[in-house]
């Protein structure tokens, strides 16, 4: 894991990240990366603790609803561990699964709150 | 505006952190901060001469992507700002008080070292293992390498408690052999899996299908093993629960729908093709009440006796619970694994809850000048690697914040002032060297290590 991909001038895939705190950064990204690797090499806060082998939902991303269909659909294992992620919705997916594609671009891609929304023993 | 950022930053003195315990509460919590204040400096004390935690001695051999989180923990064990004392036991060998002193954070992430107990008669006969001591053998942990369970003995198997730790029992009981040989499994639990005659596993759980502990990865990969069959349901009360997956929330419907899927396939078997399988089983609504020895063989038990319970949402927080129906029910069993639960245990001077065993502290802050927790001390046994590595973040950022208010000013000189009680220390790099040996032996027997499992050995290969 962990490279992204120089795109070639005319083929860039754009990919507007949004940030926990509402930021936009958007990127030119190449075919075929994977989005923990291209949010890892622009320094976005996204971990991937299992180095991208779907085994651990850290790099859990909200897609964009208008794109989220033209997205491969998740298998299995995908899906387990998004039943692990933090605030799951509908369009939920792990960075590391979902690889850009030409029909992807200008795709947006929340990356949620890593942590858990306050809950009552935070206030102990 | 950077030339009066510089200014500031040359008056204050660098901020000296200590964490206790080199496991991935440890590692994540000073990754963070390493992110948030760039100026820390950070020592890390382990208890044992190797880092990790249990992402070594607690995930199992056959989830290597699970331990893909160690890459992130070299980055810090190697970032210069970082120190490595591996062999200095926080409380025993350096007394904390010393860190409180010596630093201006003190971050408590040092897990869990017992276990829950059942509290029922026979608990303490040597057939009843505890799931920690059981996983802490097949993974290398010094302290209990010489286990040995009688598995050349053992037919018949119960695991009491049905989280992920008790799947991951019953996956390594039942596994082909080829699953594990080119895991990081110790070479010793490999030899004596190959003797096993475990043929029929029972997980066993207070409650109910719906409170089910377990994710749904791991009992996915259960049903799936080879050469082994779900047993089904012995009863029809558990099929109106299965068919009404699609009114629970998803992850919990997903469960029981693969439950639902998979206790069909048991019902339709053949039974002369079951009888070939390996068999488990999920028995629920019992708990334990009394394990009766055998008389023909100490290391062996003989029964597993208990009463079933029925479910009851007590107090209206809507926590299910249960009650005994009176009925009791025996079990024939050779071994009982027991997992309801790893505990932590108290540091001198340290505010401890006793009740739930965990250090109380307000998002990571123990005390107020300085004292933090992270991980499963602070939040209990529960939780994946990923819970505990936000729980961390959340620790880091309630330090980052008390650094920026200025709460934990004062020139501190850190591990400097400790050199009487480091002497033995292991450094990080030692570990590499130890690292390296353990790699090299793995090499030769087609696996990604093979772990050293004693602390004389460690620490003579270390200091080579
Ligand atoms: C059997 C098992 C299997 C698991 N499998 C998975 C899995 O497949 N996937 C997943 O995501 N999560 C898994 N987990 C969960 C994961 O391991 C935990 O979330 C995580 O390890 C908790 O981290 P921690 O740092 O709080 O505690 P620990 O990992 O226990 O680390 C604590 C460290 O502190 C050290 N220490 C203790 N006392 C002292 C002291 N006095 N002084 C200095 N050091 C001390 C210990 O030696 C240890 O290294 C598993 C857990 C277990 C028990
Ligand atoms: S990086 Fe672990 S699931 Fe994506």
């Amino acid at each position: 894991h962990g490279h992204v991909h120089k795109p070639k001038p005319g083929e860039e895939i754009k990919v507007t990240f949004i940030t926990k705190d509402g930021e936009q950064i958007e990127v030119d990204t190449c075919e075929g990366d994977n989005l923990l690797d291209i949010a890892q090499a622009n320094n976005l806060d996204m971990e991937g603790a299992c180095g991208g082998s779907c085994a651990c939902s850290t790099c859990h991303v909200i897609v964009d609803p208008e794109y989220y269909d033209k997205l491969e659909e998740p298998d299995d294992d995908e899906n387990d561990m998004l039943d692990l992620a933090f605030g799951l919705t509908e369009t939920s997916r792990l960075g590391c699964q979902v690889c850009m594609s030409k029909d992807l671009d200008g795709i947006r891609i929340a990356l949620p709150a890593m942590t858990r929304n306050l809950q009552a023993s935070d206030f102990n | 505006m950077i030339r009066s950022v510089r200014h500031l930053s040359t008056l204050r003195s660098t901020p000296r952190v200590a964490v206790v315990g080199a496991g991935p509460a440890g590692f994540y919590t000073a990754h963070r901060l390493l992110k948030l204040q760039p100026d820390t400096k950070i020592d890390l004390f382990e208890s044992l001469p190797v880092p990790y935690g249990l992402a070594r001695h607690g995930v199992a051999p056959d989830h290597p992507e699970v331990k893909n989180c160690q890459d992130t923990f070299d980055e810090v064990g190697n970032d210069p700002r970082v120190q490595f004392f591996g062999n200095v036991t926080v409380g025993d060998t350096l007394p904390v008080s010393k860190l409180r002193d010596n630093y201006n954070a003190v971050v408590l992430s040092y897990g869990t070292h017992t276990d829950r107990k059942l509290g029922i008669p026979g608990e303490d006969l040597p057939g009843v293992i505890s799931a920690r001591t059981f996983v802490n053998w097949y993974n290398g942990h010094p302290e209990h390498e010489s286990l040995n369970p009688p598995l050349h003995k053992a037919e018949t198997v119960t695991i009491v408690g049905n989280g992920n730790v008790a799947l991951d029992i019953a996956r390594i009981l039942l596994s082909p052999l080829d699953h594990l040989k080119s895991t990081d499994i110790t070479q010793q639990a490999y030899e004596t899996l190959k003797t096993s005659k475990v043929k029929r596993v029972r997980i066993m759980a207070r409650r109910g299908l719906l409170e089910s502990a377990f994710t749904i990865k791991e009992i996915r990969e259960l049903f799936k093993l080879p050469d082994t069959g779900f047993v089904a349901f012995p009863h029809t009360k558990w099929d109106d629960v299965l068919a009404a997956h699609k009114s629970y929330k998803r992850p919990l419907s997903r469960i029981v729908k693969l439950i639902e899927e998979y206790n069909l396939k048991a019902k339709q078997r053949d039974p002369a093709h079951a009888s070939t399988l390996k068999q488990w089983s999920l028995d629920y609504l019992l708990s334990p009440k009394e394990v009766i020895a055998n008389p023909d063989d100490p290391e062996l038990v003989k029964t597993l006796i208990a009463t079933e319970n029925k479910l009851v949402s007590a107090d209206g927080s809507g926590r299910i619970g249960v009650e005994p129906t009176g009925v009791t029910e025996s079990f024939d069993t050779d071994l009982i694994f027991t997992s309801i639960g790893y505990a932590s245990t108290p540091l001198e001077g340290i505010p401890f809850d006793d009740r739930k065993s965990v250090i109380p502290s307000s998002r990571g802050r123990v005390t107020d000048n300085g004292v933090y927790a992270a991980g499963w001390v602070k939040n209990g046994p529960t939780g994946v690697i990923a819970t505990t590595m936000a729980d961390s973040f959340d620790t880091a950022q309630a330090i980052s914040d008390d650094i920026t208010a200025g709460k934990l000013d004062g020139a501190k000189s850190g591990s400097d002032n400790l050199t009487q009680y480091l002497e033995d220390a292991i450094s990080w790099d030692q570990w590499k060297k130890l690292e390296a040996h353990e790699h090299s032996q793995g090499d030769a027997a087609g696996k990604p290590r093979e772990k050293v499992n004693n602390v004389a050995k460690m620490l003579e290969i270390a200091r080579q």
